[in-house]
């Protein structure tokens, strides 16, 4: 063997043998019982590791379907496209819940932006709109997901950080604090929507943010990105009790969600798009809650902001939310 | 010289293997289970106001129903303040500087309102009595943004449900009453994995 054949087979320091039988390669090289053993359990051992690494994938065969994986993104389906999506989460709920949905693709009126008010010296933290919302939303229970976070505040300051969630007193509203609460801000410029890499998340004209939950990655960063903590992710699959299903279904609203994408409040947008008010707004005992259409001169949301005294959250943020709130006294 | 270089195959397949049995049994995984939450109530979610609205000027005592003027045609006013008979015990009038029933009771008809010129208000319209005195919350209230509001923002869809000032003040004592708050959010995950957080924020209960 020549000196440039050695330097070819990268074995200038080995033995002419043991380069022949490199030369001949792995498979074909003549092979003792040893060495058969060897690769064998090497392979054999190799392969069960990567069978029971990618075991978890068996549970994708129930939660996910061809047709469900090839879909388009919402803005890019047609209404044929859309009407078999709609039929098939139909099913799917049909099948898991028991109920027959009334799932449809509800779009934005014409010359509609709503903006919600809240007043303030009216909220009694009496968390009503929270429960109302996990109810109408079809939010998991366990693991808890919810939209609407009451902070209780003590009298004297705005700072957020010097509130809490977690109260439990007898009796609300208690003499020392007053209540905020918080849910999606609905921003005129949401910077959850500029995080988003796989433009899952976006703004419609009437000024609602939508999630298309089938085209969310769960990457989290608009959770992220959201500076009043808005955004909610689905850490396991959610548990809704079939009695408590709410079947009054929009397609970017509160169908049941999957396991690992992110979810917010969505102003109710199936109930508000066909004129109705949103289930947190009915459910607030003290009507601290105002909601409408901002283009309305005529409209209560106009008439609280020409006379009332509004400010929003985190003003500095720039995030021009549609969420005013105000106090009344 | 083979049998040195090819010794670390056995070495990776006993790697392969415990790599096998450990995604096998879960060893490294999550192995939390999820916590089942208690569901809330009904109650904490509820479309109904905080009162009852009575429609009917009636009173319901000893398995008897009686009208306001079986009584009152045959008994004289009162001109004492806060001077009530056993007939309503249960009344305590917590008004503020309102302190006299024929402020707001007509004094000729007791089943109906009065206004500032004794003119009767029919008893389903008593917010008309309120609106005397309480005039900038009468005007929110007309323009909707104080008090409940039920149904439909978009009156071409249908109507706003406004409910009266007596769904939610007892006119007796007007102030809203304090409630049970409904429950916050589960902190079970937290009170198990971050034991010493909790505790902390939960020393004042």
């Amino acid at each position: 063997m020549s000196e440039d054949n050695r330097k070819k087979c990268g074995c200038g320091a080995g033995s002419d043998e043991g380069c022949k039988s490199n030369q001949d390669g792995f498979f074909n090289a003549p092979i003792s019982r040893r060495d058969f053993l060897k690769r064998s359990a090497v392979i054999g051992s190799g392969a069960a590791a990567l069978i029971a690494a990618m075991s978890p994938l068996r549970l994708l065969k129930e939660s996910i379907t061809a047709e469900e994986f090839v879909q388009k993104h919402y803005k890019e389906m047609t209404k044929e496209e859309m009407d078999r999506v709609i039929e098939r989460i139909s099913n799917k709920v049909k099948d898991k819940y028991g109920v027959n949905p009334n799932l449809r693709d509800v779009k934005p009126m014409d010359g509609v932006e709503y903006v919600y008010a809240l007043n303030l010296s009216r909220c009694n933290g009496s968390r009503r709109c929270v429960h109302a919302c996990v109810n109408e939303n079809n939010q998991s229970r366990s693991p808890e997901i919810q939209y609407i976070s009451v902070f209780k505040m003590p009298k004297g300051t705005m700072d957020m950080e010097q509130g809490t969630r977690h109260y439990d007193p007898k009796e609300v509203p208690e003499d020392d604090s007053y209540y905020l609460p918080v849910q999606c801000l609905q921003c005129e410029n949401p910077p959850c929507v500029k995080a988003c890499p796989v433009e899952a998340t976006w703004q419609e004209k009437d000024g609602i943010t939508v999630i298309d939950y089938n085209w969310c990655i769960g990457c989290r960063y608009c959770e992220a990105a959201c500076p009043y903590w808005a955004r909610r992710f689905n850490f396991a699959e959610p548990d809704i009790p079939k009695d408590r299903i709410n079947p009054d279904m929009g397609y970017l609203s509160n169908r049941p969600r999957q396991k690992g994408v992110v979810e917010k409040c969505h102003f109710c947008l199936h109930r508000t798009r066909e004129g109705k008010l949103p289930a947190c707004l009915e459910a607030c005992p003290t009507g601290a809650r105002i909601f409408g259409n901002i283009l309305d001169p005529k409209s209560e949301v106009s008439y609280v902001l020409k006379n009332k005294r509004v400010f929003v959250l985190k003003e500095e943020a720039g995030t021009l939310p549609r969420f005013f709130y105000f106090f009344d006294k | 010289m083979r049998t040195d270089s090819t010794n670390y195959m056995w070495w990776m397949s006993g790697v392969f293997v415990v790599l096998t049995l450990s995604f096998m049994f879960n060893v490294w995984g999550d192995k939390r289970d999820i916590i089942q939450h208690p569901l809330t109530e009904e109650k904490h979610f509820t479309k109904q106001p905080v009162r009852e609205v009575k429609l009917e000027p009636t009173l319901y005592q000893d398995g008897y129903m009686y009208r306001c003027n079986d009584c009152h045609k045959n008994i004289e006013p009162s001109t004492v303040q806060k001077s009530f008979f056993s007939a309503h015990p249960d009344i305590v009038l917590e008004h503020g500087a309102n302190n006299y029933c024929l402020t707001c009771h007509n004094v000729t008809n007791r089943e109906t309102f009065t206004d500032l010129n004794h003119n009767e208000i029919p008893f389903t319209k008593s917010h008309q009595t309120c609106l005397q005195c309480h005039g900038p919350i009468y005007r929110d209230w007309e323009k909707g943004v104080h008090g409940r509001m039920n149904d439909f923002w978009d009156s071409s869809k249908g109507e706003i449900r406004k409910l009266s000032c007596v769904a939610c003040h007892d006119p007796h004592q007007p102030k809203f009453k304090p409630m049970k708050p409904a429950p916050g959010p589960n902190i079970q995950n937290l009170r198990k994995y971050l034991q010493d957080l909790t505790t902390e924020e939960h020393s004042h209960e």
